[in-house]
């Protein structure tokens, strides 16, 4: 169909176009229709640039729209053009050269100067008739000038007219003047002529000047020539004109008109000479632009059929640049583009295969990396990975959570970067980098981490060395476990162990040493002793007495200490049970002041109620003995629910609070800042309430400055009970076989 | 294929001249005389024909140049617009050199009328000069009809040379043609 369309419109521009450079040839049957043949080929023209400059526009923006198979379109196009253009302009230089010199050729100099010369044999050849015509009538010009009156110069002129070839002789005398008298012969006027004919202006002015004047007369039948003859005058001064009509010889006036028409003919070639060049060159810029136009538009279309499949290449390739491996493009030819198109295709199945079989891997590999990632975000133990400069590459929730970091603080980070805002993470770089720098593969090392307003946390951290990995560079992955609590607990039960052997090594002599000071005693008193003898045996057994007792309260406590008894839980209204303390506490005035600010929603509690008296008791003996020099000694004891599962019980007071430096340890056994005690009060109370799954912490009150005491337990206390201490089961304890 | 070719000419040259050139108005209408006796109209007009360098030199070198006057004639009606055209008159005459006899002739293509010139100027203002041009209305027009008339002279380039034609249709200088000079018939 659209070869159809190219051919038609090649039709309809060529046939105007060979039309007009017909009727510019000057072919008769075109000849008529220059102007139609022009204006069609002109107007065909125009549409046939008009098509290849709306292609050329819309390739323009195909080309800033970067459409692929746009360049090489415009390369192929351009280059095409360029030697169209180049070979054209060489034709049409060449032909535009050869047809002027061809035209100008055309009037040679000789040419010319013939027919001037012909012109010129004519022009003498009736001055020579002229001259004679003026020597016949010699005497009767003599005549005339001394005749006086018309009938005498009519005679005279009769006589001439006989005597010669001549049709009629006029006499004109005084010419110029109105009063002129015109005498004629007996003439033999033309039909129709009433008087002879008079000369134009201009020749009859050339006679009155002197000259004899000849011309040919226009129109006349038998090709006359009118001779205008001066006559002097007596005493004048402008002549009187003889006019004779003679008949020109036989074949003069065909030469003369011959020579005439030839001469014309040529003047008129020589006028339109560069009409001639003009139509040759309109013409043939015609037919260089027309060439030039179909040269391109077939061009074009012939880019547009080579470049079709390239294009379909090229959305092809992208995609499956984009990912689409389904694409199989149409293979619309059997050149070597087919080829290429077929290559494409197998390439692109190839390309989905692997593809499939990547991403199958891809797949598994994404599963075990999830996998992966499920497991160390489900580890107890903290892992992270870094690279040699010590920058943090993963880390995992645990280690987040051990080392009190959010994501946003490693990320990208060295952990010489990450010290900087955590100082107490110090001993962590140091055990990394002793590793990294010492070049050790596997290294581990009991990490504690002590901070101001943290409980310090002991780690036991192992580092690995890991195989090179793709970056080629060293990589390495620390596991830390938190062992805290583990070594807290394994401090307590080794406490307990001591306490208990202490326990048992100091009460053995104890109870002989009591009964036989009680045998002093009843032995001594009320005997006859030398009274002063008697008083310091009495001050002595008293001071071993009390020594003895100040022993076994030592003894009691490490007992209670020591000694695990079988918990005994019950629901306790913890509320009541906190009320029954303080006013044990307060009867009596004890203590200074008491508050007691109790969460009424806080009901019963699954707990040993002795033991978390225990625990109330030791906490309000603390907080007395710290206030024992306060003036106004005041405590809070509070209660709360602070999550849906847990509630708090606080105890404050105003003394001079904890050191901040034993902050982490008034919960060990001896660890005491009291002149009088044994240093195992908060011992015991942490002991009773881990026994209970609870955790209490120690800190100082920011508003009164002093020790602020937090039990944090199970709000239904049905929570496990903490059965081992010291490696020993409550099973054993209630059996009694905790030694 | 006349009806074919005058219709495509007339549009594409339109468009041609409107495109490409200005009109020269090297001619003008520059007086108008009519009356109407009889059903016949009589118009006389006085016309000013200058020649371009171009035409001027064909001219000496022996080409005849035509020259057409036009004269058409409406029936006047409530609109111009409607005006029916009752008759048309073309005058085509001749200007030409004629070395053998170094005169200027021009020459009506209607008669036999031929003037001589010695010179180009006179032969122009021959051509020019006022001249009476007669027209008969059909016997069935209405002697009590108004009539508007309106005249034009030009270069007629279709009757030029062959080899001339091409250059007349695309240069200015061969571009010689009057306004239409309307006016009323009393």
């Amino acid at each position: 169909m659209k070869g159809l369309f190219i051919g038609v419109t090649l039709l309809v521009i060529a046939v105007p176009l060979a039309g007009l450079v017909g009727a510019t040839l000057q072919y008769k049957i075109l000849e008529p229709y220059l102007e139609q043949l022009f204006v069609v080929t002109f107007g065909s023209t125009v549409c046939l640039g008009i098509i290849i400059g709306v292609y050329t526009v819309r390739l323009f923006l195909q080309w800033r729209s970067r459409v692929p198979g746009t360049r090489l379109t415009v390369q192929f196009l351009g280059t095409y053009t360029l030697l169209t253009l180049a070979s054209l302009l060489i034709v049409y230089y060449y032909s535009f050269y050869s047809l002027s010199r061809g035209v100008d050729s055309w009037f040679d100099t000789q040419t010319d100067q013939a027919l001037a010369t012909a012109l010129s044999l004519g022009n003498i050849s009736i001055e020579t008739l002229q001259n004679d015509v003026a020597l016949a009538l010699e005497d009767t010009i003599e005549e005339l000038i001394s005749a006086n009156d018309a009938q005498t110069v009519k005679d005279i002129l009769n006589v001439a007219l006989g005597a010669g070839d001549f049709t009629e002789i006029t006499y004109f005398r005084d010419i110029e003047s109105a009063a002129g008298i015109v005498v004629s012969s007996e003439i033999q006027l033309q039909s129709g002529q009433l008087v002879p004919t008079r000369a134009d202006e201009q020749t009859i002015n050339n006679a009155l000047a002197g000259k004899i004047v000849g011309e040919i007369l226009p129109d006349s039948v038998d090709s006359m020539l009118r001779i205008l003859i001066p006559v002097p005058v007596q005493g004048g001064t402008d002549p009187n004109i003889l006019q004779v009509l003679t008949p020109l010889p036989r074949g003069h006036q065909d030469l003369v008109d011959k020579v005439d028409v030839a001469r014309q003919s040529y003047e008129n070639l020589v006028v339109v000479r560069e009409s001639v060049k003009f139509n040759l060159i309109v013409t043939l810029t015609f037919i260089a632009a027309v060439a030039l136009m179909i040269s391109l538009w077939l061009a074009i279309e012939l880019t547009k059929r080579l470049v079709k499949p390239i294009q379909v290449l090229s959305e092809g390739t992208r995609a499956v640049a984009m990912g689409d491996y389904d694409r199989q493009l149409p293979v619309s030819t059997q050149n070597d583009i087919g080829v290429l198109v077929e290559s494409f295709n197998n390439m692109t199945s190839e390309i989905k295969s692997s593809h499939e079989q990547v991403r199958n891997s891809q797949r598994h590999a994404e599963e075990q990396r999830t996998y992966l990632e499920s497991v160390l975000r489900h580890l107890s133990s903290g892992v992270f990975s870094l690279d040699q400069e010590l920058r943090i590459i993963d880390m995992n929730l645990a280690a987040l959570k051990i080392l009190g970091l959010q994501t946003s603080d490693i990320e990208g980070k060295t952990l010489d970067e990450i010290i900087q805002e955590n100082s107490r993470l110090e001993p962590l770089k140091n055990f990394v980098e002793s590793g990294v720098l010492g070049g050790l593969s596997d290294w581990n090392k009991e990490v504690r981490l002590e901070s101001a307003i943290r409980s310090t946390q002991t780690l036991i951290c192992s580092a690995t060395k890991l195989p090179l990995s793709a970056a080629n560079s060293d990589r390495f992955v620390c596991v830390m476990e938190e062992v805290t609590e583990l070594v807290k607990a394994q401090r307590g039960a080794a406490w307990g162990e001591v306490a208990q052997r202490f326990a048992h090594e100091i009460r053995n002599p104890l109870t002989p040493i009591q009964l036989a000071v009680d045998r002093i005693r009843m032995k001594t008193v009320d005997r006859p002793l030398r009274n002063e003898d008697r008083e310091a045996v009495k001050r002595a057994i008293d001071a071993i007495y009390r020594q003895l007792q100040s022993m076994q309260n030592i003894v009691i406590e490490f007992r209670d200490y020591a000694q695990i008894t079988a918990m005994n839980p019950s629901p306790v209204n913890l509320n009541g049970l906190v009320e029954e303390t303080v006013e044990l506490h307060s009867a009596g005035g004890q203590f200074g002041e008491i508050i007691s600010n109790l969460d009424p929603a806080i009901g019963t509690i699954n707990a040993d109620p002795d033991r978390l008296r225990q625990v109330l008791n030791n906490l309000i003996l603390n907080a007395r003995a710290a206030t024992e020099e306060i003036l106004d000694p005041k405590m809070t004891i509070s209660t709360r629910q602070v999550a849906p599962e847990n509630i708090e019980i606080e105890l404050v007071d105003n003394g001079p609070g904890f050191e901040p430096a034993m902050i982490d340890e008034v919960f060990e056994p001896y660890t005491t800042s009291k002149r009088k005690g044994t240093g195992l009060g908060l011992a015991i109370v942490r002991r009773i309430v881990e026994e209970h799954g609870g955790r209490v912490f120690a800190s100082n009150c920011r508003t009164t400055g002093g020790a602020c005491v937090t039990i944090r337990l199970k709000a239904e206390g049905d929570g496990e009970i903490r059965n081992l201490i010291s490696g020993h089961s409550v099973d054993s304890v209630r059996n009694g076989t905790l030694q | 294929m006349s009806c074919f070719g005058n219709a495509i000419h007339g549009a594409f040259v339109a468009l041609i001249v409107v495109a490409l050139a200005d009109t020269v108005h090297a001619f003008t209408i520059v007086d108008v005389q009519a009356s109407h006796m009889d059903k016949i109209i009589e118009i006389s007009a006085n016309m000013d024909l200058i020649l371009s360098d171009d035409v001027r030199d064909a001219v000496n070198g022996g080409i005849g140049i035509p020259v057409v006057t036009e004269i058409r004639v409406y029936r006047k009606q409530q609109d111009d617009y409607f005006d029916n055209k009752v008759a048309e008159l073309k005058v085509a005459e001749r200007l030409q050199y004629v070395a053998v006899q170094n005169r200027y002739t021009v020459e009506s293509e209607n008669s036999d009328i031929a003037g001589r010139f010695t010179s180009l100027e006179s032969a122009l203002n021959s051509l020019g000069k006022p001249r009476k041009y007669r027209i008969a209305l059909s016997e069935d027009a209405d002697p009590g009809a108004m009539y508007r008339a309106k005249i034009r002279v030009r270069l007629e380039r279709r009757k030029l040379p062959a080899v001339l034609r091409l250059t007349a249709l695309l240069k200015n200088s061969w571009r010689l043609n009057s306004r239409w000079f309307d006016f009323e018939i009393q």
